[in-house]
């Protein structure tokens, strides 16, 4: 009995010790106002902002038409591209000219549409148009084609019906959105900014603390007073998933759900407790980083190695499946990679524990395993 | 100005970052890395999306239909478990993007000349994937119709159809500047947009506030050296390593990725050159404003992530933003360089036609270096 009071003692004391250092951190990061700004920043402003970000999706985008035909059929079909996807327009018949605005950028596609287009269709044959594409941009390239792929389909589709007395056999294909119906850019924006944040700060402010330390001595200090490494790590990454915490909750509650009606589907608890969870597993890696330099200007470096592959490559801004094998296996490694479908599970699709245990659990192991990295090598370094 | 006090202080950085073994392997690994890193992975291909059939029909045809999408290399079977959620399971922990449900009797009503129903449930959270996705649906879907069609034709009579009742009409495409429509073509040459914003802006404004922190600005507050000096003294040689590292991604996208370059060399260099000094300058004017290197690392680093997804139009094209975005990205000169780099590099075009963003990207590294400047205190309230 008198073992464990003793042992209850002894945690008591260990974890009032964590807290002050944990007080410290905190009082550090107020006193840098420019790094309060910012963090108070890229919870809120930046989110809003990034509501209104660029969409992959045409708009108006300029056609340019070379209608050689000028026949009832050759206007019917440039009058399907039509708005909001496409902005038709006539051009010169020149080729060099042509060329001249695709290289510009001042055309994204130029239709041609043959002289005997009409002819061809009363003589039922194969009325063929070209379709000339810049495609410096892939995407935008992909899609232009595309839709106008569609808008030719049924067009064909309406002619076959009309001059056909057979009925041919079609399947229609009706495709749903499902968690976000109309595709509104700004849910999918606001989370995916708002998990680039959540995973920037919870890396940078760990690592650059604690070569800060490094490179005042002030470490040294804190080796000499009754604390261990992991007191001294583990007050690092509480500190820093607090302040992730509380920016997420202002983030999430006040801006996205309160103001910009991004739905939250499922349990609070349940998001803001894998938050505060990531939030640690990520400032773990961020400890690991420090450890690797010496000076703020190594850490900056090291941490860019880091921050950006989680950032760009964990599925919010990519598609994950369609990466090279060898980068799958990589990204794996990436807490944000779990974090991501836990994040979409939770707000968007409302997941409940058992839909996401899967990703926290490996989250959470990730994190165990960058903790106890990060306190042995700092351990080593300093004993 | 004395020109030899800068090149003196321009002497001394250089020094410190040849001294420094690891920041200079890192500051030219890093981009090359992140280069190679990001052209392999933020690829926009469409390849082995988990798609779930539901056949309800499970006749020979239904089953040829959806084999129609999973033989491609844009779907790849995901597995569902139990009868009734179980589209919706695989939605909700990520195992599938698409549910495809094919209805009872689709054989017997494609048979009878019916239409055929087929509903794809396509997981919209992400919409930039979903978009494509639904793209690609449709694209097969059309194909078999096509394929469909014909078979009933041949099978149906006497009289063989005319093509032109099968497909009245053809789109023929050609894609100019990527005829393959390869993702690495877009993606490898506008990665030299982020690095470039990425590395500078933190290598300088790291150098400048360690100054602050450490105290050794008071060496240069105490001596006869000016603002201007000892600014350019910290300019030089990240301009310098800047620069350099532009050239050597420039190199590897040409040779490793095998993105051919179709414009002026001498013209595109100087692209890289103001849009380097640009960064760089946004880098000091960052420095200007924190005492603290964290502060300097965060804000330089969040601030690149922020331009370059947001304000770029690397991802998606600037004028589908708000109208208060577009403002805002004119504030920074990524995209003026990313339209440069899809101009110049990729479509072949010459400063005849690129002079205004040229001349956009110099008139923004001056001002932003001379706001630097305006900003910047010798004596510091640390």
């Amino acid at each position: 009995m008198s073992g464990l009071s003793r042992f209850a003692r002894g945690a008591g004391r260990w974890l009032r010790q964590v807290a002050a250092l944990v007080g410290k951190e905190w009082r550090q990061l107020l006193r840098d106002t420019a790094l309060v700004g910012f963090v108070v920043f890229i919870f809120t402003l930046d989110i809003l902002i990034a509501a209104g970000a660029p969409e992959l999706d045409l708009r108006s985008a300029p056609i340019g038409l070379i209608d050689r035909d000028g026949s009832v059929a050759s206007r019917e079909l440039a009058g399907r591209l039509r708005a909001p996807y496409f902005d038709v327009r006539a051009v010169a018949d020149d080729e060099a000219q042509v060329a001249r605005q695709l290289e510009r950028g001042q055309l994204r596609a130029v239709l041609t549409i043959p002289h005997d287009f009409e002819r061809a269709f009363v003589r039922g044959e194969t009325a063929q148009v070209q379709l000339v594409v810049e495609a410096a941009d892939s995407n935008l390239g992909y899609l232009v084609a595309s839709y106008t792929e569609r808008i030719l389909a049924t067009l064909a589709a309406e002619y076959s019906l009309a001059r056909t007395a057979v009925v041919l056999p079609e399947v229609q294909l009706q495709a749903r959105y499902r968690f976000n119906p109309a595709l509104t850019e700004a849910w999918y924006a606001t989370i995916s900014e708002l998990l680039t944040m959540i995973t920037v700060a919870s890396i940078l402010l760990p690592a650059a603390a604690m070569v800060r330390e490094k490179e005042r001595g002030t470490i040294e200090q804190l080796l000499v007073s009754p604390l261990s490494p992991l007191q001294i790590v583990l007050a690092k990454v509480v500190a820093m998933a607090g302040v992730v915490l509380v920016g997420s909750t202002v983030a999430v509650g006040l801006v996205m759900h309160g103001l910009l009606g991004v739905p939250f589907a499922g349990s609070p608890l349940l998001f803001f407790s894998l938050v505060a969870l990531y939030a640690m597993t990520a400032s773990g890696l961020g400890v690991v980083a420090a450890t690797f330099a010496r000076s703020s200007g190594q850490v900056g470096l090291i941490v860019l190695l880091l921050v950006m592959p989680i950032t760009m490559l964990s599925g919010t801004w990519n598609l994950r499946e369609s990466m090279p094998g060898w980068l799958q296996v990589a990204i794996d490694l990436s807490p944000l990679r779990y974090f991501v479908d836990i994040t979409y599970g939770v707000l968007l699709k409302g997941a409940d524990l058992a839909a996401v245990a899967k990703p926290a659990a490996l989250m959470v192991m990730l994190g165990l395993a960058f903790l106890a990295l990060g306190t042995a090598r700092f351990r080593r370094q300093f004993r | 100005m004395n020109l030899a006090r800068v090149l003196a202080l321009a002497g001394k950085e250089a020094r410190e970052v040849r001294r420094d073994r690891l920041y200079l392997l890192l500051a030219f690994a890093l981009p090359l890395i992140l280069l190679v890193v990001f052209a392999y992975g933020m690829t926009t291909d469409v390849e082995g999306i988990g798609l779930v059939v539901i056949d309800e029909d499970g006749t020979p045809t239904s089953r040829r239909y959806a084999e129609g999408f999973l033989s491609t290399r844009h779907f790849v079977h995901a597995r569902a478990d139990a009868a009734a959620a179980r589209g919706e399971t695989a939605l909700i922990d990520g195992r599938a993007r698409v549910v495809l449900w094919i209805g009872p009797h689709f054989e017997r009503n494609l048979n009878a000349g019916r239409p055929a129903e087929v509903l794809a449930q396509i997981d919209g959270a992400f919409t930039t994937s979903a978009r494509t996705i639904h793209g690609y649906l449709e694209a097969i879907n059309a194909q078999t119709n096509a394929e469909l069609r014909t078979e009933t034709m041949a099978a149906g009579g006497a009289r063989t159809p005319s093509a032109g009742l099968v497909a009245p009409v053809q789109l023929q495409t050609r894609f100019l500047y990527n005829p393959e429509l390869r993702s690495v073509v877009t993606v490898a040459p506008s990665l030299l947009m982020l690095v470039l914003l990425l590395v500078p802006p933190l290598l300088i404004a790291v150098s400048v506030v360690r100054e602050k922190e450490s105290g050794a600005i008071f060496n240069i507050a105490s001596s006869t050296v000016t603002r201007l000096e000892f600014l350019l003294g910290k300019l030089i040689p990240v301009v310098v390593i800047g620069v350099a590292n532009g050239l050597l991604l420039w190199v590897v996208v040409i040779v490793w990725f095998s993105v051919p370059f179709r414009g002026s060399v001498p013209q595109f260099a100087l692209a890289i050159v103001l849009y380097v000094l640009a960064t760089s300058g946004l880098g000091l004017l960052v420095s200007a404003a924190v005492r603290t290197q964290q502060a300097a690392i965060i804000i330089t680093t969040i601030t690149a992530v922020i331009v370059a997804t947001q304000f770029a139009g690397m991802f998606a094209p600037l004028e589908t933003a708000s109208p208060v975005n577009r403002a805002l990205a004119r504030l920074f000169p990524a995209a003026d360089f990313l339209a440069i780099v899809r101009g110049m590099y990729l479509r072949g075009a010459g400063i005849d036609i690129f002079w205004p963003e040229l001349l956009a990207l110099a008139a923004y590294a001056v001002l932003v270096l001379a706001l630097a400047h305006a900003l910047f205190h010798k004596r510091t309230t640390a």
